[in-house]
């Protein structure tokens, strides 16, 4: 155990834990942030996805103790209070959540995405998030959510 | 690009709900946003998963490392010396009751023998996961092991190398009467035998001039809900609440008081407001009782979720299936007899396989006339993790089998399979071999119109990727039919003073939107804005009971309509009160609900839904309870004839690689009549993701095993689509037969998605590669077999 701090949406916080405790477990169990999702523990599925300095990142896979002088992004950071981000805007207005539990790491990652590539196509979105595993939808509708969200960024 | 909005949108307007019954519908048919997506968006929503209540204990399985063995000895000595354990459980605590859907076999951690790899056999309770992780390690078990039987002919022969229950008609059964199969019975490990005859199948084969007969092979899958099985339970003195990831919340109540009878009924509590997936994995207990045997021990809270690698293993996945079909045709092509057996896997104890066995029976050939059908499906113990439903409850399966040999007679009477299917086709009006009669809807137009609409795929100009040597394109289409059973259901609708209404359900959404669906159809009924509807879902303590669950395609026709008769009872009992009132019709008849108020339209006089309840208040409404209107509605389905039928087809439009053996499908065109679409992008969500889920179990998921043992059970072996797994070229075609039955003319779309895409994947297989397919999955290892088997070099 060791007194950890982390910086994470803008928000410093403390926390005693075993620096190789998996970063999820951290958010998830320690401090609330329970937006970031578990689901098969080895690094396949997306549900646990956080932005690492801006960068899509796997929390089940990361030791706490390597991200403490990083700055952490998760969905609760997103948007504002009001407004959501233009991508939570456009998954919700493209109808591409179902069971929506994998639905933050997606975002997360469509947003890290957007960020490196601000138009991607078709193609570059399906490679883009392939780090990500949704079982209800068949991608499609996640797909135009993230076309959807290319164009409403740029007319920010 | 994608077509499938404004596909949609044309059908819709060539077909629509409008010009067929009801009048016309103000939310009914509008594709507003899902209620939860917000909040699911942002990362509020709380899944059982995220439940971590103060003080929670962390609990883990210990569970068979053996398929078959006699258990010598559990010592949990160690384990409970621990520092941060706080119990451990084994049989030895838990009732002497066992678990089962239809027979009671499994019991709640076993004891005297295992059956499969994976069956629980005790569980700690620590003060954190890895404790408790490492407290499993220290659970000694001692086993004799003895020889499995994993495989389904050797496991339904006449003289089966391993008997998996000896005592299997000893056991008690969930509906008195219905006994086991035949005591005499020539096969052991038998659980059942349906057998169905209709019409005079000899002389019927005797007339036809062809009969063709072939073998069929579905291998197991995993639902792969990303929420993994998961329950957080307290037990206070007598009384127990249960938060678990299900999708059926009544169930289980009433299964944990049957298990634990120390509890009375009414001291259960279960709640599951949402579920993260299901798809028919989460119907039966399995967390629920072995969290509520060590909840028992300690007042603490306490959490079991399964770890990914149980999820294949302790958890349900769909069963293998092993399908014989021999018909009967005239040489003009008109289909005459059936004789269809199908062999499916119970694993080590029904979970489901019974009720699998005996609804396949019923509902197998829905979609054809034929005179005389025999359909036989026997259910048969191995010593493989149980299995039990995957969207469509055993009908997919057996669609892949049926379908297949559709183009197989065509084939073989040399005419086109479509035409062949359209030939053989019920008609509005038909009775099937069940005696069901097919409402009026567009099946054949369903049949046709997703094939039709790759006539005008340039593949050259479109897929230039794929125009080398290496690859070769293939068109296949498919049909499918679902239909829904009887049942009952119950919904409350309480109406306050504010002029909110809330519809109580018993039935969780697990992903599909029911809880969007049942907001648009209250707030049809009450002609009020659906913001002002909440629902409350999925809590045995707040919502009346409901046995069918968002299971079986059931929800839409039960929780739909049951909604609607209290709907119809709290606007008569509202204006009834406002006929009472100087400035309105004493004829309630004459009256309206709309904008939050009853409204005497010839009068142009309205009161408020306020003012209402306040008379009904003074008035000793019978309605009255607390502080709210409080009604209760009942649908009840009790005709053996089945409540309505869902046509569905697929065309899909795939690259074989030669090379590889790898098989991409890069179009696919879903059409089903779906009766009035509540909400037509969330019916294409629906049939999108069943394809999704289709094409995953066409062409790579299978579960793997080693005798008994899961060998693939995780993310990295057993693949799961990806979107680069998935075609983006989809389109959805929607027609809306406005039904007789279903509530607003809708029918049910959650399963039917996934129906024909595997037999039409197969279809496009033989069209590439000249390969015909029997069994699924169509994985590039087999691919390739079939290609050096039939062209050797």
């Amino acid at each position: 155990m060791s007194e950890t701090e982390l910086t994470i949406n803008g928000r410093s916080h403390t926390v005693s834990v075993d620096p190789h405790r998996p970063l999820r477990d951290v958010l998830r169990q320690e401090l609330g942030l329970t937006g970031t999702k578990e689901s098969c523990d080895s690094g396949v599925c997306g549900v646990c996805t956080v932005l690492v300095e801006g960068d899509a990142t796997k929390s089940c896979l990361v030791p706490v103790g390597k991200v403490v002088d990083k700055e952490l992004t998760t969905v609760e950071g997103l948007g504002s209070e009001e407004e959501l981000s233009e991508v939570q805007r456009a998954f919700v207005d493209c109808f591409a959540s179902q069971c929506g539990y994998c639905m933050p790491g997606f975002v997360l990652a469509a947003e890290s995405l957007l960020d490196d590539n601000p138009s991607p196509t078709v193609e570059e979105i399906r490679e883009g998030i392939n780090g990500n595993i949704c079982r209800c939808t068949g991608y499609v509708k996640i797909v135009d959510a993230i076309q959807e969200a290319a164009r409403r960024r740029e007319e920010r | 690009m994608s077509m499938h909005e404004q596909t949609a949108e044309s059908e819709r307007t060539e077909h629509g709900a409008e010009a067929s019954g009801d009048g016309e519908f103000r939310q009914i048919g509008n594709s507003m946003p899902r209620t939860d997506a917000r909040e699911k968006l942002t990362g509020e929503t709380v899944y059982t998963m995220d439940a971590y209540p103060e003080d929670v204990l962390h609990a883990k399985l210990v569970t068979s490392e053996h398929a078959h063995a006699l258990l010598a000895e559990v010592d949990t000595a160690g384990a409970e010396a621990m520092d941060g354990v706080v119990a451990v459980s084994t049989a030895a605590d838990a009732p002497d009751t066992r678990i089962g859907e239809f027979v009671f076999d499994e019991p709640i951690f076993a004891h005297d023998k295992v059956r499969y790899v994976g069956e629980p056999i005790a569980i700690v309770a620590a003060e954190s996961e890895r404790v408790a992780d490492a407290a499993v390690d220290m659970v000694d078990v001692e086993y004799e092991p003895q020889e499995p039987v994993v495989d389904l002919r050797a496991a339904g022969g006449t003289d089966p190398p391993v008997v998996v229950h000896e005592n299997l008609r000893e056991y008690g059964t969930s509906e008195e009467g219905f006994h086991l199969d035949d005591p005499d019975s020539e096969c052991a490990n038998l659980l059942t035998t349906v057998t169905e005859e209709t019409g005079d199948l000899e002389t019927a084969f005797e007339d036809a001039d062809l009969i063709v007969e072939d073998e069929y092979e579905v291998n197991p899958l995993q639902h792969c809900s990303m929420e993994a099985h998961v329950a957080v339970g307290h037990v206070d003195g007598n009384s127990a609440t249960i938060r678990t990831s299900h999708q059926m919340p009544h169930v289980i109540k009433d299964e944990l008081s049957r298990l634990f009878p120390s509890f009375e009924s009414d001291d259960i509590v279960v709640n599951t407001p949402y579920a993260g997936g299901a798809f028919g994995g989460k119907e039966t207990p399995i967390v629920e009782p072995r969290l509520l045997t060590v909840a028992r021990r300690t007042d603490r809270p306490v959490r079991l979720a399964l770890s990914r690698h149980q999820q294949y293993t302790t958890s349900p996945s769909r069963p293998e299936f092993r399908v014989r079909l021999k018909d009967g045709v005239t040489e003009n092509g008109d289909l005459v007899a059936r004789d269809i057996t199908i062999d499916i896997s119970v694993g080590g104890y029904d979970v489901e396989a019974f009720n699998i066995a005996t609804a396949l029976s019923v509902s197998v050939l829905g979609s054809y006339d034929a005179s005389a059908v025999r359909r036989t499906t026997r259910a048969i113990y191995t010593n493989r993790p149980p299995y039990g439903a995957f969207r469509g409850f055993g009908l997919a399966e057996v669609n892949f089998a049926a379908e297949r040999h559709m183009d197989r007679v065509a084939d073989a009477l040399d005419i086109d399979p479509l035409e062949y299917r359209a030939r053989n086709l019920l008609r509005a009006g038909d009775r099937n071999v069940n005696g069901d009669s097919l409402h009026p809807c567009q099946n054949e137009a369903v049949l046709r119109v997703s094939i039709d609409s790759l006539d005008d795929v340039a593949v050259d100009t479109e897929y230039p990727e794929y125009a080398t040597d290496e690859w070769e394109i293939g068109v296949g289409h498919a049909y499918g039919n679902k239909s829904v059973p009887q049942g009952e259901t119950n919904v409350r609708i309480d109406l306050a003073p504010s002029g909110e209404l809330t519809a109580r359900i018993g039935a969780p959404d697990v992903g599909q939107g029911s809880n969007t669906a049942i907001t648009q159809m209250v707030a049809e009924e009450f002609d009020t804005p659906a913001e002002r509807v909440a629902i409350i879902a999925g809590d045995t303590d707040e919502t009346e009971r409901d046995m069918q669950g968002p299971s079986g395609s059931r929800f839409t026709p039960f929780t739909g309509n049951a909604l609607r008769k209290a709907a119809e009872t709290l606007r008569d009992e509202l204006t009834s009160i406002a006929s009472t009132m100087s400035g309105l019709s004493s004829d309630p008849a004459s009256l309206r609900l709309g904008h939050g108020s009853v409204i005497d339209d010839e009068s142009g006089v309205s009161v408020s839904l306020q003012t209402l309840i306040e008379h009904g208040k003074a008035d000793d409404s019978p309605l009255f309870d607390g502080d709210v209107f409080s009604v209760v509605g009942r649908y009840e389905y009790t005709d053996e004839e089945h409540i309505y039928w869902v046509p569905v087809s697929q065309a899909v439009l795939v690259a074989c690689n030669t090379l590889t053996g790898k098989i991409e499908v890069l179009r696919v065109s879903t059409a089903a009549d779906v009766g009035t679409a509540i909400n037509p992008r969330a019916v294409e969500q629906q049939l999108e993701g069943g394809a999704g889920q289709g094409i995953g179990g066409a062409v790579f998921e299978e579960i793997v095993y080693d005798g008994g043992r899961v060998v693939n059970g995780n993310f990295k072996q057993y693949r799961v689509p990806k979107a680069t797994d998935l075609p983006y070229d989809s389109e959805t075609i929607i027609f809306e037969s406005f039904d007789t039955e279903g509530p607003f003319g809708a029918k049910s779309v959650g399963e039917v998605g996934v129906f024909p895409t595997a037999p039409a994947i197969a279809a496009a297989v033989e069209d590439a590669l000249g390969i015909e397919f029997a069994v699924l999955p169509m994985t590039p290892e087999r691919v390739m077999e079939r290609l050096t088997d039939d062209h050797p070099t």
